[in-house]
């Protein structure tokens, strides 16, 4: 089954052991989940260097799972407004969104390689 | 080896974890932020630390800051892993001094290269029934007996690299130099004469308890035609090798390995006398002047100075300076320029350190390259006014003070780093000196 989110394959190749696998896909899920609804929260208090911050978390953790769009997705909101760009913050909804598909996509990866064990 | 990974992202620190048990032998302690990082490091002793800079309550570069600062920890190795692309953040890193940057995510393919890296250059883990036991250092010399002349020296060299060594060619000989030496470490070969070996053992022993040397320790050197009762009378032994390379590695559990400068002096273990025939080669040729040593006070003071950067085998950094004395500095000026001495001004002196300094370097490095050993000047002069010059500190580097014959005295200070791969010429190259 292929992922549109990550990349399965690059996973697998980096950490072999889909036990492995399976733990660090695991921990992305749940940390991503808790930036989703953490980032939804300060970007309607409009606080935008906590959406930075998180934005700086989703972008390192979903780099763990080779999760591009949603690194890239992040980069631009940590980066714009790192240079005072306020337009940046209104990507954060399409990056809750991404981070949102993310998770199920991890979900069904994890569900897949508890079938296959 | 113990290591520290401190990073808030939970899935960096589990992979880069995996990594670490995977491929060394250690233990690990994690944390999620600087502050957490810092209570650890005050409570554990690291081999190293993984440090990520963004992070909550306290950012790496904070705790960078403050490791820097603090002698117990200024020389911590620390590999930072981030995906901060900033350059001024990865620059301000490189400054307070980190062995390596690695962009995130954690993968294998980068970041393995920089731990073996890293953990090839650290001092190795010394067992536990070894620890408070002798070691040849600076401060602690090593007595060497053998007969043989050619294994003695060869030895005596490789044991050098790290200490005084005192070289006897007899067992009598040697039981009056550990009389009047401060030796706590005697290494006992063959063909030692009338007191041979055992003999020998037996008094060392004796003296030991008589002068209060209850630390002694004596060394066999033996080959595989030494029976295993001759061996039990020593401490530990190692091999009478004639390889050097083996000699080495039998020598780390008894000599102190304290800092980069030392571990270069196994690859240029006469850098000291080097800088001083180069000396004499620039200052022959520019002044037709002679130079001779002189000890250097604890701080020297200099009119001006200049320094250059130079790396070597792409695994230190050797920082040379030039710390002219105002009557060196202004004769070499007034010579070069043909002013007057009165005319010479602070700027002419600070051009001459930049040209001593890069003269210098330049046979340095010609010398390396006579001997195959790969070097580049990666940072150019940066001139400075002069001022206060310290002794670096034991391993860290040198200070060579050298008189001019009728024109004053000068200093070379050499100070040892180890490398980091993102220290590329074209990322450090500083603007080019000013030439007298």
């Amino acid at each position: 089954m292929g992922y549109v989110e990550f990349d399965a394959d690059e996973v697998m190749q980096e950490f072999g052991d889909a036990s492995v696998v399976s733990e660090l896909a695991g921990i992305v899920r749940t940390d991503l989940a808790g930036y989703a609804s953490h980032l939804e929260a300060a970007y309607s208090a409009g606080n935008l260097e906590e959406v930075r911050r998180i934005a700086h978390a989703v972008k390192g953790a979903a780099g763990n799972v080779a999760a591009r769009a949603v690194v890239t997705l992040a980069s631009a909101i940590d980066n714009g407004l790192r240079a005072g760009q306020v337009d940046a913050a209104a990507k954060t909804p399409d990056l809750i969104a991404a981070c949102g598909r993310l998770e199920r996509e991890i979900g069904e990866w994890l569900e897949a390689l508890g079938q296959r064990k | 080896m113990h290591v520290l990974v401190c990073d808030d992202d939970n899935a960096t620190r589990f992979a880069v974890k995996r990594m670490l048990t995977q491929h060394f032998p250690c233990t690990i302690s994690e944390c999620a932020d600087g502050v957490q990082a810092l209570q650890l490091i005050g409570r554990e002793r690291f081999s190293f630390i993984l440090l990520d800079v963004e992070m909550p309550a306290m950012s790496g570069i904070e705790v960078l800051e403050l490791l820097r600062e603090s002698p117990a920890t200024k020389d911590l190795p620390v590999i930072v892993l981030s995906n901060v692309r900033d350059d001024r953040v990865v620059r301000h890193l490189l400054k307070l001094g980190v062995s390596d940057y690695v962009l995130k995510p954690a993968r294998a393919e980068k970041l393995m290269p920089k731990l073996q890296r890293l953990v090839s250059i650290l001092p190795k883990e010394k067992p536990a029934k070894e620890q408070g036991l002798p070691r040849v250092s600076a401060s602690h010399p090593g007595l060497v007996v053998d007969g043989n002349l050619d294994f003695r020296f060869l030895f005596t060299s490789e044991l050098q690299r790290y200490g005084a060594v005192l070289e006897c060619d007899s067992g009598a000989a040697a039981l009056a130099a550990f009389r009047d030496s401060e030796a706590r470490i005697v290494f006992v070969g063959r063909e030692l004469g009338v007191v041979g070996a055992e003999l020998l053992v037996r008094k060392l022993r004796e003296a030991r308890g008589k002068d209060g040397r209850d630390s002694l320790r004596i060394v066999g050197l033996v080959d595989e035609h030494t029976d295993a009762s001759f061996k039990s009378m020593f401490d530990a032994v190692v091999p009478r090798s004639f390889n050097t390379q083996e000699l080495h590695q039998a020598l780390r559990p008894f000599v102190v390995v304290p800092g980069p400068m030392t571990a270069l002096s196994i690859v240029v273990p006469d850098l000291a006398e080097l800088v001083l025939g180069a000396a004499g080669q620039v200052f022959g040729m520019m002044l037709d002047a002679d130079v001779a040593t002189i000890e250097p006070q604890s701080t020297v003071v200099a009119a001006a100075s200049a320094q250059v950067d130079l790396t070597l085998e792409d695994r230190f950094v050797i920082r040379l300076g030039v710390h002219m004395g105002v009557v060196a500095a202004t004769a070499v000026a007034a010579r070069l320029t043909g002013a007057d001495p009165s005319k010479v001004s602070d700027e002419d002196r600070a051009t001459v350190a930049g040209e001593v300094s890069n003269l210098l370097m330049a046979r340095l490095h010609a010398s390396f390259s006579e001997r195959s050993l790969k070097s580049e000047v990666s940072t150019a002069v940066q001139a400075a006014g002069g001022g206060q010059v310290k002794q670096p500190k034991d391993g860290e580097g040198l200070l060579i003070g050298l008189a001019i014959s009728g024109a004053g005295e000068f200093f070379v200070s050499l100070l040892a780093r180890n490398q980091t791969p993102a220290e590329t010429p074209a990322e450090t190259q500083a603007p080019a000196p000013t030439h007298a």
